[in-house]
């Protein structure tokens, strides 16, 4: 029986409005029991192991430090760091948006966790300097990408296992293009700001004293990154074991600023669980999904399909990135994750590109996917936050994929832009 | 009906507790073996295991509090498709009945699992554990909750269509 | 016709892989009532979640390791512990003995899954960035280990520090000192680039690699008598070629890893030392003292004495039962 048959159950239980953890699921039971080869049972037996993975572990790890980060005042203090460095030039507060993400992205490890906590404080404070409410969401949102691109992130924790690549590598491989995203997008607010298009007076320069204190708060957290790379380069811990420490790096903080109660700790916890209880189960649902499509021998059969235009990687890159963008604006992110990666991952490293180069390509690429309507994640928690319509949000947003898709096509050509760190770092020792 | 929706409602505290506990111990339990290894020079070495049990505990007790919470990525996009209306309600219902029907199904299948990973235990943590106390049975009872907790939605569902101003969605039975 | 489907698990292109492949072609080309088909690399799951796979029977046939097999029995695990063999002959004499076959239909019986021929490979050395010449030398060296007591005790016997580390992520580990030192198949070690943060490599023949192929009970039991002996056939035949591959490549596989990493080949075995030195140069070869190497295995020896007829170990007397095989 044709496998194609387990994608048109799952797209049919989806459209019935089942959640897609419960349709993928559905989708393998019945696929299982039409083809009649393996007893149904198979799917329940397949679940829990697709979690008994130690990498798996950084995924609650890391989503809890990114609530603490919110809950425990540390993402205020790194906007306001921000503001104090670059909030007096033209554009400022566009600036500060993306400086701010920047830093927030060492230590955060989910895009949503960048959008609502500290998007919260930038959408109000860029409102009340003056910024039109679509302008400060739109580049909320795009910059709100960067924190599962640069280390630590979730998205990673889950290709590492799903593509068996290590994760440190991957981690490694994040850090330029991230810091790349983030220059796209200043480039662009610095242009819209100098022909108009951003109109807001400028903000006095800070006083030298103001800065200083406002560094001085911030440098727990500013030091929080580097010390994350540290750990990852010193091999004091694995990427899963990096997670719990920052977790307590991040607690530990909150309770010195004085902004994180036992009460506020307890709520990120079952935070943490109600996203893991999402997310995990999400990757236990696929488990079988994959299972079927794995004695379906799609792999091969999806590497037979583009077997032609597979001769020229560049050119093949290329129609991944636009079958990748057309998927990210349909599906959920972690979905198409799931589903595409195992397919996916073996077909391009047989076609001779390098496997932490395929990584960052659909993972920049899944990210620009969740800011695109009219299934972007990160639009939808934008649209929570300031009850701007989607119409709205999409139409303020269209500037801004410039620039990310510019990062997007030179990563795709230029590999040593993803590779280059993790090879350094091999080498140094 | 208010009996099953204060029962649910309990199970669903325990459940947030419980795993809100274990997502706690996760943490501490794999700092202190980084400060073994890396401080005192000597591994713990059943922490991996252990933490890896506590993950997909969480995981199952948080699918079945998010099924109570209403939190499960669901893409809405053809339910626009239907005016809020009877007819909206109907494609929900049908929704509910199809979650309730494949979280009782892979619930009994999980059970029927139990004896056969009941043979091969857990290597290193200090005791032995059952191997179904790490796969079979988190999935096993995390299903039993979730089904139940659907079949409310889908009687409420049902309840909804009889009485004036239809809701086609469910009201979460947890605000978290 | 029957149709099998086989697992290996490990990634294309490594022996295993090799292996299955062989074993559909085989079969395919001799036109046999049996046929496999060979399930690439870790699709479905790691080698024990495959492993529970043929127990349930949505899997036929693994190939992999005998320790993901050790879970099964005790006594198995005795036989992927430290030091417990003499040399490669005394391990293929005990997976030939009558004391084997018994055990494997008992394991058969009991857990539903056959252990169908075993191919013995070359033993695995150590990686390090240390060059061990004494057993003091082990004492307190971190060591990679895999989640498996029978291995988390044989390294804790030699004095190691066990410390579990993914697979994928044991090169990063050795680079940065997360640990000192792994152990494995130099054949397996190649493609994860061991050697080039480890680069010494240790072989003291204190464990042999064993492959092994696993077949669902129900499965088998349902296979005339005729198609079961296509299948063992063609297994030996494929058994007989993975150890006759290993053989040949092991010592040539040493001396490039050697020759990449810049480290040098440490072993008590003069043949050994011999044959790498004509590959790589005499400078690349040192001596380990062989009673250096014997109070290891003493060492070894009496921590296993210590965990017989406890909880989850073997039953009292069977490390001395398998020295007594010839
Ligand atoms: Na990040
Ligand atoms: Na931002």
């Amino acid at each position: 029986m044709s496998i194609g048959i387990i994608f048109l159950l799952l797209l049919g239980f989806v459209l019935l409005e089942i959640p897609v953890g419960f349709a993928l699921i559905a989708a393998s039971l019945v696929y299982i029991g039409m083809d009649g080869v393996f007893p149904a049972s198979v799917v329940a037996s397949r679940m829990p192991p697709g979690l008994e993975s130690f990498p798996f572990l950084a995924l609650p790890l890391f989503v809890f430090v990114g609530t603490v980060l919110s809950s425990g005042g540390i993402a205020r203090r790194i906007f306001d760091f921000a503001n104090c460095m670059v909030g007096h030039t033209r554009g400022g507060l566009g600036h500060v948006n993306v400086l701010a993400s920047i830093i927030f992205a060492g230590m955060s490890g989910v895009a949503q966790a960048d959008a609502a906590g500290l998007g919260r404080i930038e959408i109000e404070e860029m409102k009340r300097a003056g910024y039109p409410t679509r302008i400060a969401t739109a580049i909320t949102a795009a910059s709100s990408v960067i924190g599962p691109i640069i280390p630590p992130s979730v998205i990673m924790v889950v290709y590492a296992v799903l593509a068996n690549v290590p994760l440190s590598d991957l981690f490694l491989a994040g850090i330029v293009p991230g810091l790349l995203m983030g220059a796209s997008l200043m480039i662009a607010i610095a242009i819209m700001a100098r022909t108009g298009r951003i109109d807001v007076p400028l903000q006095p320069r800070k006083p030298a004293r103001e800065r200083w204190q406002a560094f001085v708060k911030a440098a727990p957290a500013l030091s929080a990154p580097a010390l994350l790379i540290a750990g990852l380069l010193s091999g004091v811990a694995t990427p899963t074991e990096l997670g719990a420490l920052t977790a307590v790096y991040a607690t530990v903080l909150g309770f010195a600023q004085g902004e994180l109660t036992p009460r506020r700790l307890w709520d990120c916890a079952v935070q943490t669980v109600l996203t893991t209880g999402v997310l995990a189960f999400l990757i236990a649902a696929a488990a079988p999904f994959l299972w079927a499509l794995a004695m379906g021998d799609t792999v091969s059969w999806f590497a037979r399909q583009i077997e032609g235009i597979s001769h020229n990687p560049i050119l093949f890159l290329l129609t991944i990135n636009l079958i990748l963008l057309v998927a990210g604006a349909l599906i959920e992110t972690t979905v198409i994750l799931l589903i595409v990666v195992p397919v996916l991952g073996p077909a391009m490293v047989m076609n001779g590109i390098d496997p932490i180069h395929a990584a960052m390509v659909i993972i920049v690429n899944l990210m620009i996917g969740a800011l695109t309507p009219p299934f972007g994640v990160l639009l939808f928690v934008m649209m929570d936050i300031t009850k701007l319509s989607l119409a709205a949000m999409s139409r303020a947003i269209l500037p801004f994929y410039l620039p990310l898709l510019a990062v997007l096509l030179l990563m795709t050509f230029v590999p040593a832009l993803s590779t280059a760190v993790p090879a350094w770092m091999a080498s140094t020792r | 009906m208010r009996f099953f929706s204060w029962t649910l409602v309990v199970l669903g505290r325990a459940e947030l507790v419980a795993a809100s506990l274990l997502v706690l111990a996760m943490i501490c339990a794999v700092s202190v073996e980084v400060y073994y290894r890396y401080v005192l020079g000597s591994s713990l070495y059943w922490v991996e295991e252990g933490a890896t049990i506590a993950f997909i505990w969480v995981t199952f007790l948080g699918a079945a509090l998010a099924s109570k919470a209403n939190r499960h990525i669901t893409i809405t996009s053809l339910g626009g498709i239907f005016r809020a209306g009877r007819s909206r309600a109907l494609w929900a219902l049908g929704g509910q009945g199809a979650i309730v029907v494949v979280a009782a199904v892979i619930a009994y299948h999980s059970f029927g699992y139990t004896t056969l990973q009941a043979r091969t235990a857990t290597v290193s943590l200090p005791v032995n554990i059952p191997r179904s106390w790490m796969f079979a049975w988190p999935l096993c009872l995390g299903m039993v909750s979730i089904a139940l907790t659907h079949l409310y939605y889908f009687m409420d569902n049902v309840i909804s269509l009889f009485a004036p101003g239809v809701r086609p969605a469910p009201r979460p039975l947890l605000e978290i | 016709e029957v149709s099998l489907n086989v697992a290996t698990v490990d990634a294309a292109g490594t022996l295993r892989n090799l292996a299955g492949n062989r074993l559909h072609t085989l079969l395919r080309e001799q036109d046999a009532g049996v046929q496999v088909r060979h399930i690439e690399g870790p699709v479905l799951g790691n080698a024990a979640q495959v492993r529970d796979q043929v127990a349930e029977g949505s899997v036929d046939i693994i190939g992999t390791d005998i320790a993901w097999a050790a879970p099964y029995s005790n006594f198995l695990k005795a036989t992927s512990f430290s030091f417990v063999f003499r040399d490669q002959e005394h391990l293929a004499g005990v997976l030939d003995s009558a004391m084997m076959a018994e055990l494997i239909d008992e394991i058969a019986a009991e857990q539903g899954v056959r252990i169908l021929g075993a191919a013995v490979l070359p033993s695995r050395a150590f990686f390090t960035k240390v060059t061990p010449q004494r057993a003091a030398d082990f004492e307190g060296l971190k060591i990679r280990s895999p989640q498996l007591d029978n291995w988390l005790e044989s390294y804790k016997a030699i004095g190691a520090n066990p410390t579990p580390v993914n697979w994928n992520e044991v090169f990063l580990a050795l680079q940065t000192g997360l640990v000192d030192g792994a152990h494995g198949l130099p054949v397996d070690v190649q493609p994860n680039n061991w050697h080039k943060a480890a680069p010494n490599v240790t072989d003291l023949e204190d464990m042999f690699g064993v492959h092994v192929w696993m077949i669902n009970e129900t499965r088998w039991s349902g296979m005339s008598s005729a198609d079961q002996a296509t299948l063992v056939a063609a297994i030996d035949e494929v058994d007989a070629w993975m150890t006759a591959t290993a053989e040949a490549e092991s010592l040539s596989t040493i001396a490039s890893l050697l020759d990449q990493g810049g480290g040098v080949f440490i072993t008590h075995n003069a043949a050994k030392r011999e044959a790498v030195a004509a590959l790589a140069g005499a400078d690349k070869v040192v001596a380990f003292p062989e009673d250096e190497r014997e109070a290891m295995r003493n060492k070894a020896l009496a921590a296993g004495k210590a965990l017989e007829g406890q909880a989850t170990w073997w039953a009292p007397g069977v490390l001395d039962e398998l020295q007594s095989v010839r």
